[in-house]
Formats: structure tokens, C-alpha cells, sequence
């Protein structure tokens, strides 16, 4: 009997030491982790849509980032002069801004060997150069992969292989950031 | 251990009733500021979000963005903070600007933020609290652009801490609301809390003094019934036990006062033929003398029988006297000791069977009927049942009310068995089982103990430690009606 009373008793100030522990809880503001609220902004570039798309490797060398390259509204660059530009390094308003090529210059007398192949067996394309690739960094491949993928073929981002002096790698997608 | 006191009905009422009222407020003060403070926030937040990708839809980039590009549309972005005016940070391609010139990053945006926004292409927010525990809200807005039919990542994100402290002073006025707001209402549930316990105590308080009054004799005492309740019920419950009670207690009195009238009518009958028959039997106890041998011994057998039924006849009458509350004190002054020695006179025992011990001038106020058949009785006793030499001894002592009149009576026989004690003044109660027939009625004591009780004393029978039967008589000095 009073056993019985005495876990009654207990259960009911558990009961309300809790309601108390919840209402203090509860109280200000709390601090929350990162919540995703809705899309990205997406902003105009001028002449972005149609725009080959040269990808540089930014002043923190962590991700890659895009810079338009445009010769006028009604022409689109063809793969192989794009992949050119790109092997030329930043220039103008890109190398003021600081960013960085991760692929080895090549010399003028080799800028011929630059080509862009379309593949036979599927959809992908092929990037000649004229170095070792077996070597080249992720960032390096990323900035051919992506420069060729994202405007070579309009409206498509193709997988794209690279072939270099010493070995053939498999096509990959393009990837902007290392993680 | 000890433990805690039982608190009353009316306190407990009173915190049973307080207890709920704070439960039921707190929970709905909880719900309600919670809901709010969410709104609140919430709305906040969205604001804050939208806006930010608002303004930043709204700005023009040239890529690669410059610093001072970058720089400008900062401050462009930190002159429209909604809802509050906020500080805007803008990251490129490891170039950090913010409103601030002085401190291009913020204190408040979390790594954990600024690596969310930078590898997602969808707009995040934190809830944060600085060094000094003020709240801040920071969001994180990367740009994207429009390529080949896909969204591309500029590489451009932007942050914007806005101070939540607006949303804390308002979070807090609800709180204190939500206090100010519960004593009143405590304060209110009180009433009906007394008003309850009211209600309950008042029957139980009821019914105990009813329980009282049927303990005290009252056997009419009923409780008004009020309502249907338990309460009620029990009161119902209560008056059908004090009826069958007293009807039960009316029975047998009625039982016990038809019996008693049976003796006394018993005994008055006999007495009128029992007069007739003991004149014939002194004349004729006069005449045995005349009478061959035979013949006398039984005439004066039935004349000492005779004699015998008139006294237990006499002392049948003087107990339902007794027992009608009919016997009356006839009080009178006396001097103790001459009426214990005009007693002891009458019966003849004024020889050296009996030894006094009698105060001189002591005067009480009683019976001296009474007290004459009361020494009587208890001396003929110990004669009868003891033996010579019986001890009187009268003194007075003090007692609560007035002086008391003390009488032992002692005898020099082998005293009362234990087992007999107790019932020693029992009506027709033998102590000795044997001897069926004896001297007395078998009422002596028993009407002893009764003429006691009338003067307001009481008589106690005794061993003495040296052998011998002792009754001590203690009553008042000054007897009362």
C-alpha cells in the first residue's frame, strides 16, 4: 500500500519535472543547423547562354570556375579552338582576377596536336593533347573534361576522354569542385 | 522516520485544483509560444532568404568578376537588407568582400554553412548565436548562370547575417506574457477550488458531529440529505444504521424493562400471602412447644422458610427498586461512628467479634437506612463467609471533589478464590458451588453495591496479604441527590 503510494507520488513529480524540463526547453532561440531554403540565384551573364565556357582554377585552388568566352552573340566557338584557349591559360579580366591554369602550357609549334574528336562507339568526345596525362591532377583533367563536355555540343554536357602522349583516360563527367 | 502530517481535505482540494490549473495553463502557454515563436522566425527567415535571392537575380555579372565588381555589388546588396538591415559578404574564386571593408569574413557564418552553399547550387540559412549569445540568422545564396540549357555554378556565393535580436525582445514579451498572464489565472481557480472543497467538507463535517451526538446516546440523530451524490449516499447509508440502531437499543430496553416488572410484580404478589402466611407461623412456632416432637421440628422448619422467602421476597422488591431508578435518599446528618455502633448493636455483634476502629466526631450526610443495611450486609458477609474477628475501620480522606468516607471491613477467614473475585457482586452468584443453599438471598451484595452507588461511591472487594477477605466502601462525605 504505501509502496504503491510512494511510486505513485514518484511517477507524478517525474511527470512534472519533465513538463517543467520541456517548457524551460523550449524557451528563446535556439541555434539550428544548416537548412536548405530553396534554389540558388540565378543571375544574367552577358552573352552566358550561348557563350563557350572556359574553366580556370580559382585563386584558392579548390574548385574550378567558369568564364565565358563569347566572339559575338551569333557565333559559337567550335571545340577545338576552345580547347586551344583554354590550354593558352587565363588572360585579361581571368588572370586579374587571379585564376590559375593546372595544365602544362604547350608550345606554339604543338598547338596543331590540340584537337577534339568526336567518338565512334557513343555519344562522347575525345580530347587530343600533347602531353602525359596519366599524371595530370584531378583539377587539371577536370578543366578539359568540363571545358570540352559542357560546350562542345549544344545543350548537352557529353562525357568526354582524353587522350594524351602516353596513354588514353576513359570518358568522365565533369566536376567543378573536389569534393 | 517521522511522517509528514496528513494535510486536510481542503488543502489538498486546493492544491489538486492549483496543480491542474498550472498544467493546463503551462501546456497552453507552451503550445502557443511555441507555434508563435516559430511563425515568427519563420517568417523572418523566408523573408531574409527570398529577399537576398531576390536582390542578387537582380544584379548583372561579368565574368570573371573583379574584385571591385564584386566589392560594389556587396554594398549595392547591404543597402536592401529585409527585414532587418543586415551585412552582406560576397566570396570569389578566394576573393572575400563584405560590407564592412575592414572585415571582409563574418564571425557568425559556420564553416559547415559556407561549405553547404558553395558545393549545392539551393540556398541555405543557420540560426546561430554569437560570443555574447545574441541570436543571428546568416544565409548563404550561391549564383548561378544559365549555360547550354543547365544551371552553372558562377563560382560567386553570397552570405548575409542579419541580428535576430528584434525577434528575441518579441520572444521574450511573450514569455513574460505567458507568466503575468498564468498567476492571475492560479489566482482564479482558486475560488473554484474552496467553492469544491466546500462542497465536500461540509457534509463530512456534518456527519461527524452526527456520529458524535449517536455516540453520545442520541439515537434520534439523522443527517439532512442533500443531492444524489456519494456524499449523499453515505448520509442515506448513516441515518438507516442510526434507526436500525435505535431500534435494535429501543428492543431490548423494552425487553429488560418488561422482565425487571415481572419480578417486581412477582414479588409483591407474594408478599401480601407470604404476611398471612409468617403471623400463622409465629402462632403457630408459640404453639409447637405443645406439639409431639416430630410434628414441631417440621412446623418450625417451614416457620425458618417462611421467614427466608420474606426476606428474599423483600430484597427481590428493593432491587427493582433499584433497578426502576426508583429508590430515593432520605439524607440526614449522622455521626459516623454512632451509626456504624447502632448497626453493629441491632444485629447483636457488639461482642468481640467484631473489633472497630471509629474516628470520633466525624459527621457525613447520607442514607442512614441505607447505610445500615450497607454495614449490615457487608459485616453479616464477612461473618457468614469468613470468620471472627471482622476489622471495621472509618476514616475520611481527601479526595477530588470534597472529602471521602473510607469503611474497610475485614475478615480473618481464607478470603475470596480469584476466580470468584470479579463477579463476587453478581446477583444470586454463589462462591461456593457446593453449598447451594445459603444463609442470604444471594442478593445482599449485589443490593449493597446498588445503596453504594446511590450516595455516589464505590465498593471494592480484596484479598488482605495475610489472608482474609477485604471490601473497602469510598464514598462522598456529604452525599448529593
Amino acid at each position: 500500500m504505501t509502496g504503491r503510494r510512494t511510486r505513485a507520488r514518484a511517477a507524478a513529480a517525474t511527470a512534472v519535472m519533465t513538463g517543467c524540463a520541456l517548457l524551460l526547453a523550449g524557451c528563446g532561440i535556439k541555434r539550428t543547423g544548416v537548412i536548405e531554403s530553396g534554389h540558388a540565384a540565378a543571375v544574367k551573364v552577358p552573352g552566358g547562354k550561348n557563350a563557350a565556357v572556359l574553366y580556370f582554377v580559382s585563386k584558392d585552388g579548390d574548385r574550378l570556375v567558369p568564364v565565358p568566352f563569347s566572339i559575338g552573340a551569333d557565333y559559337t566557338l567550335a571545340p577545338t579552338p576552345l580547347l586551344r584557349l583554354l590550354l593558352n591559360g587565363p588572360i585579361g579580366p581571368a588572370s586579374a582576377a587571379g585564376l590559375t591554369t593546372a595544365l602544362p602550357k604547350v608550345p606554339d609549334a604543338k598547338t596543331d596536336t590540340v584537337t577534339v574528336s568526336k567518338n565512334s562507339q557513343d555519344k562522347g568526345l575525345t580530347a587530343n593533347v600533347p602531353f602525359a596525362v596519366a599524371d595530370l591532377s584531378p583539377m587539371a583533367l577536370n578543366q578539359l573534361v568540363c571545358t570540352v563536355g559542357a560546350s562542345a555540343v549544344p545543350d548537352t554536357r557529353s562525357p568526354v576522354a582524353v587522350h594524351g602522349t602516353d596513354t588514353t583516360l576513359p570518358a568522365a563527367d565533369c566536376r567543378t569542385s573536389q569534393r | 522516520m517521522r511522517r509528514i502530517a496528513p494535510l486536510g481535505l481542503r488543502t489538498r482540494l486546493i492544491a489538486a485544483f492549483l496543480l491542474v490549473a498550472a498544467i493546463s495553463a503551462g501546456t497552453t502557454a507552451a503550445l502557443t509560444y511555441q507555434q508563435a515563436r516559430n511563425a515568427i522566425l519563420k517568417q523572418t527567415q523566408d523573408t531574409a532568404v527570398s529577399t537576398l535571392r531576390d536582390q542578387i537575380e537582380q544584379q548583372e555579372f561579368r565574368l570573371p568578376l573583379e574584385q571591385q565588381e564584386l566589392q560594389r555589388i556587396v554594398i549595392e546588396l547591404g543597402k536592401r537588407g529585409k527585414p532587418h538591415p543586415w551585412i552582406v559578404f560576397g566570396e570569389y574564386a578566394g576573393t572575400r568582400v563584405s560590407t564592412n571593408p575592414g572585415t571582409p569574413t563574418s564571425t557568425v557564418i559556420t564553416d559547415s554553412l559556407r561549405d553547404k552553399v558553395r558545393n549545392n547550387q539551393y540556398a541555405v540559412f543557420q540560426r546561430v548565436e554569437d560570443q555574447r549569445g545574441n541570436p543571428w540568422l546568416t544565409i548563404g545564396v550561391p549564383a548561378v548562370f544559365e549555360h547550354n540549357g543547365y544551371p552553372e555554378p558562377t563560382g560567386v556565393v553570397f552570405y548575409a547575417s542579419v541580428p535576430l535580436s528584434t525577434e528575441k525582445q518579441t520572444v521574450e514579451a511573450m514569455v513574460e506574457a505567458a507568466q503575468q498572464g498564468a498567476v492571475p489565472g492560479l489566482a482564479i481557480a482558486i475560488v473554484p477550488a474552496l467553492l469544491a472543497a466546500r462542497s465536500v467538507l461540509r457534509p463530512v463535517r456534518d456527519m461527524r458531529r452526527a456520529a458524535q451526538k449517536l455516540g453520545r446516546g442520541r439515537l434520534d440523530t439523522r443527517i439532512e440529505v442533500r443531492g444524489a451524490d456519494e456524499l449523499a449516499g453515505l448520509a442515506r447509508t448513516f441515518n438507516e444504521t442510526a434507526r436500525a440502531l435505535e431500534q435494535s437499543v429501543h428492543e431490548l430496553q423494552e425487553a429488560e424493562v418488561r422482565a425487571r416488572r415481572f419480578a417486581s410484580d412477582v414479588s409483591h404478589e407474594l408478599r401480601t400471602p407470604l404476611a398471612g402466611m409468617l403471623a400463622v407461623t409465629e402462632v403457630l412456632d408459640e404453639d409447637a412447644a405443645r406439639l409431639d416432637s416430630d410434628t414441631a421440628k417440621a412446623l418450625r422448619l417451614v416457620s425458618a422458610e417462611t421467614g427466608k422467602l420474606a426476606v428474599l421476597v423483600e430484597d427481590l422488591m428493593e432491587i427493582s427498586r433499584f433497578d426502576a431508578r426508583a429508590a430515593e435518599l432520605n439524607l440526614d446528618d449522622v455521626d459516623i461512628a454512632e451509626a456504624v455502633r447502632k448497626t453493629l448493636e441491632r444485629r447483636h455483634w457488639d461482642d468481640d467479634r467484631v473489633v472497630t476502629e471509629l474516628p470520633d466526631a466525624v459527621r457525613a450526610r447520607l442514607d442512614p437506612r441505607r447505610f445500615d443495611v450497607v454495614l449490615a450486609n457487608l459485616v453479616g458477609n464477612a461473618l457468614r463467609h469468613g470468620g471472627a474477628p471482622v476489622r471495621v475501620t472509618v476514616r475520611t480522606a481527601p479526595g477530588e471533589d470534597g472529602e471521602r468516607l473510607l469503611i474497610d471491613v475485614a475478615d480473618s477467614g481464607p478470603g475470596i478464590a480469584p476466580e470468584v473475585l470479579p463477579h463476587i457482586f453478581d446477583r444470586f452468584f454463589k462462591a461456593d458451588a457446593a453449598r447451594t443453599r445459603s444463609a442470604g438471598s444471594g442478593l445482599g451484595l449485589a443490593i449493597t453495591l446498588e445503596n453504594v452507588r446511590l450516595h455516589g461511591g464505590t465498593l471494592r472487594a480484596g484479598n488482605l496479604p495475610g489472608g482474609g477477605a477485604l471490601f473497602t466502601l469510598d464514598m462522598p462525605l456529604e452525599a448529593r441527590v
